[in-house]
């Protein structure tokens, strides 16, 4: 019985010490900033998002930033959570405006009551009336990734049909990109389609390999997400197809690998759009405006895309290997 | 001590050792526990605010765990849940965009009673393991559903009825959900403690020997315990669908296994037999003061499934030992 009271104890004295750990730390803190964003959180893109809100938040001793968001994209867990940094009532939050229409309600009421809301990497592409009034949008238009994915691919050959994988379908921007990949190639004369690989790596690469099995004709690919192309690409080879011969890739966003693959010629190229800054500037935006009231640039301020091709390679693998790029 | 002070303390002890033996008591307590951290780690974890908003997301997820429980006391389990709450939800958006949108609900819950037949007939007559059937129906209803939508939002912009009825904010921020939550719980609560129908839901999970030789048809309670399953479900997706104001292919997702992990943290087995309403309600209450609570702590998001997961496995251990205690 002695022996059980000493462990209850000891729980306790240790429960209370991380408790009034974690509590000195937020009280050493005068502004706190929410980021909260829909991707998933153990994505290699995201960690980038991360790195650099974080690296803006170590800049100032008066600065906290939380970020968060769901470890798969999952709407109804990312509104929770964009709620849940709102019930705490933050300095500020920063956040993706992934699905406009069902943040209108947590949204609005927060920025008339004050509450400065900077939108990053997924915009409100709404007509401008309609957007919801964040103090400025960081990231880049989704459309217009597509439109240039599909041009630089044209530049390069012209294919005999195009696929844009759709890894989050359902997710404005990223439904974007697609569209604006088939409208391009579309108007090109190419015959091409988007088709769903859904939210798990491994089953979209089975649906690539089923869909080209299908389609045989297909040589232009356009991927959204480095992790998908990861996968992708070996369980294409594991079918024999040569990939940056029989069939092209186009690619959003960088990680080490892609750059290896660019470097392999296995992926024609790829378009960067600096999701560091995405989170850095959203951070220090906010904070400026949270502590001085300075305005933020108006939206959209740009973040990309950069295309990157071989020759940008050795500058790139050492920033991406830091987690800048 | 004195005798009348010895009665009192027995009956306290009485009390205290029926309660023990509920199955809601272990998540109750993990429930006020919890919280009890969470508060102290984020002075606005109990605000009205975070209280009203933490209720939304768990009515839904919470209306969806009562239908499972039902089902899984009845000894089968519903994966196509999750399915169910995205297909009702876009049907109810596409029929009430160019309908009354009480008629659209009543056609969607009709649907879904529907999908519930076939879940059990299925079950019943080619006697595959519903953990199975149901994964097919689940698959199947999602892949329609991404099939037709081509993976893209659809705007809700039909009459404001149903949304009134299931989610539109209410003052303090409370909303109709909440109640639906709170109301479901009770009369299904009702129904499986104080009926005679509850009686033969345990019986057809438990013993079937038993529950055959009180004379009840199984088959009838799986049929309807099914339907109200699916029918749940589908009332859970019109609730998101009307809070966000756009339906998408991709709500819900894997929502069924956190219904069924709410299920067991409520104290209901995976074998049938055995299980609580308020268990569950307070198993849907637990998920979502993790997630909330975790955000709202600054503690980084990764932590939220391994918290689950732990949980899952201490209940479902704890239910293990209450069940082998009383037999």
């Amino acid at each position: 019985m002695q022996m059980r009271w000493g462990k209850l104890t000891v729980v306790l004295v240790l429960a209370g010490l991380l408790i009034a750990g974690v509590a000195a730390f937020a009280a050493a803190k005068n502004y706190t900033v929410y980021v909260v964003v829909h991707g998933g959180i153990a994505d290699p893109f995201w960690k980038v998002c991360e790195k650099g809100a974080k690296d803006a938040g170590a800049l100032y001793p008066d600065l906290n930033v939380i970020y968060t968001g769901p470890a798969s994209f999952k709407l109804e867990e990312f509104i929770a959570d964009v709620e849940a940094a709102l019930a705490t009532n933050p300095d500020a939050l920063v956040c993706t405006l992934t699905a406009p229409e069902a943040m209108d309600e947590i949204l609005r009421p927060v920025i008339a009551s004050g509450l400065p809301v900077i939108g990053i990497n997924a915009p409100d592409l709404r007509p401008e009336a309609e957007r919801i009034p964040v103090l400025t949008y960081i990231g880049m238009d989704s459309y217009t990734i597509g439109v240039t994915a599909a041009k630089e691919t044209l530049k390069r050959f012209t294919p005999k049909r195009a696929v844009y994988v759709n890894h989050h379908p359902g997710a404005t921007n990223i439904e974007l990109r697609g569209e604006g990949w088939i409208d391009t190639m579309t108007a090109a004369g190419v015959t091409a389609e988007a088709i769903d690989i859904t939210e798990d790596p491994i089953q979209g690469a089975e649906i690539v390999s089923a869909y080209l099995k299908a389609h045989p004709e297909t040589d232009a690919l356009f991927s959204g997400n480095t992790q998908r192309t990861e996968t992708i690409i070996p369980r294409l080879e594991a079918d024999g197809i040569v990939v940056g011969k029989d069939i092209k890739i186009a690619q959003m966003d960088i990680s080490q690998q892609i750059l290896q693959y660019i470097s392999d010629g296995k992926v024609m190229f790829t378009m960067d759009q600096q999701q560091y800054m995405q989170g850095y500037l959203g951070v220090i935006f906010a904070y400026l405006n949270v502590k001085y009231g300075l305005a933020p640039p108006p939206a959209p301020v740009s973040t990309g895309p950069g295309v990157v091709t071989a020759k940008d390679i050795a500058t790139l693998t050492e920033l991406s290997k830091e987690g800048y790029r | 001590m004195d005798t009348k002070e010895t009665t009192l303390w027995s009956r306290l002890l009485n009390v205290a050792t029926r309660f023990r033996h509920r199955p809601e008591v272990g998540v109750i307590l993990a429930f006020v526990v919890m919280s009890a951290i969470f508060s102290i780690l984020s002075p606005s974890f109990l605000s009205l605010r975070n209280l009203t908003g933490m209720f939304t997301v768990v009515s839904e997820l919470g209306i969806m765990t009562i239908g499972i429980t039902f089902i899984m006391i009845a000894g089968e389990f519903d994966m196509s849940v999750s399915s169910v709450y995205a297909l009702g939800g876009f049907l109810f958006v596409t029929l009430a965009n160019g309908m009354n949108s009480l008629l659209a609900m009543a056609i969607v819950l009709l649907g879904a009673v529907v999908i519930g037949f076939i879940n059990a007939m299925v079950v019943l007559k080619t006697r595959i393991p519903s953990f199975i059937a149901t994964l097919g129906m689940m698959m199947f209803l999602r892949g329609v559903l991404l099939a037709i939508t081509g993976g893209k939002s659809v705007k809700y912009i039909g009459d404001s009825i149903v949304p009134a009825i299931l989610s539109t904010r209410l003052p303090l921020g409370f909303r109709p959900s909440h109640f639906w939550f709170l109301g479901l719980t009770i009369v299904f609560s009702v129904i499986l403690m104080r009926t005679r129908y509850g009686n033969w839901v345990f019986a057809t999970g438990g013993d079937k020997a038993v529950a055959r030789a009180m004379g009840v048809n199984t088959d009838r309670v799986k049929i309807i315990n099914f339907m109200v399953s699916s029918v749940l479900a589908s009332l859970a997706g019109m609730m998101v669908i009307t809070r966000f104001w756009i339906a998408n292919a991709s709500f819900g997702q894997h929502m069924e296994l956190e219904a069924i992990a709410a299920a067991v943290i409520g104290g209901t087995f995976l074998t049938g037999g055995y299980g609580s309403i308020v268990g569950a309600f307070f198993g849907a209450f637990l998920m979502g003061t993790v997630r909330t609570g975790l955000v709202m702590s600054g503690a980084p998001a990764y932590w939220y499934r391994a918290f689950v997961g732990a949980i899952l496995i201490i209940a479902a251990a704890i239910n293990l030992k209450l069940r082998s205690k009383e037999m």
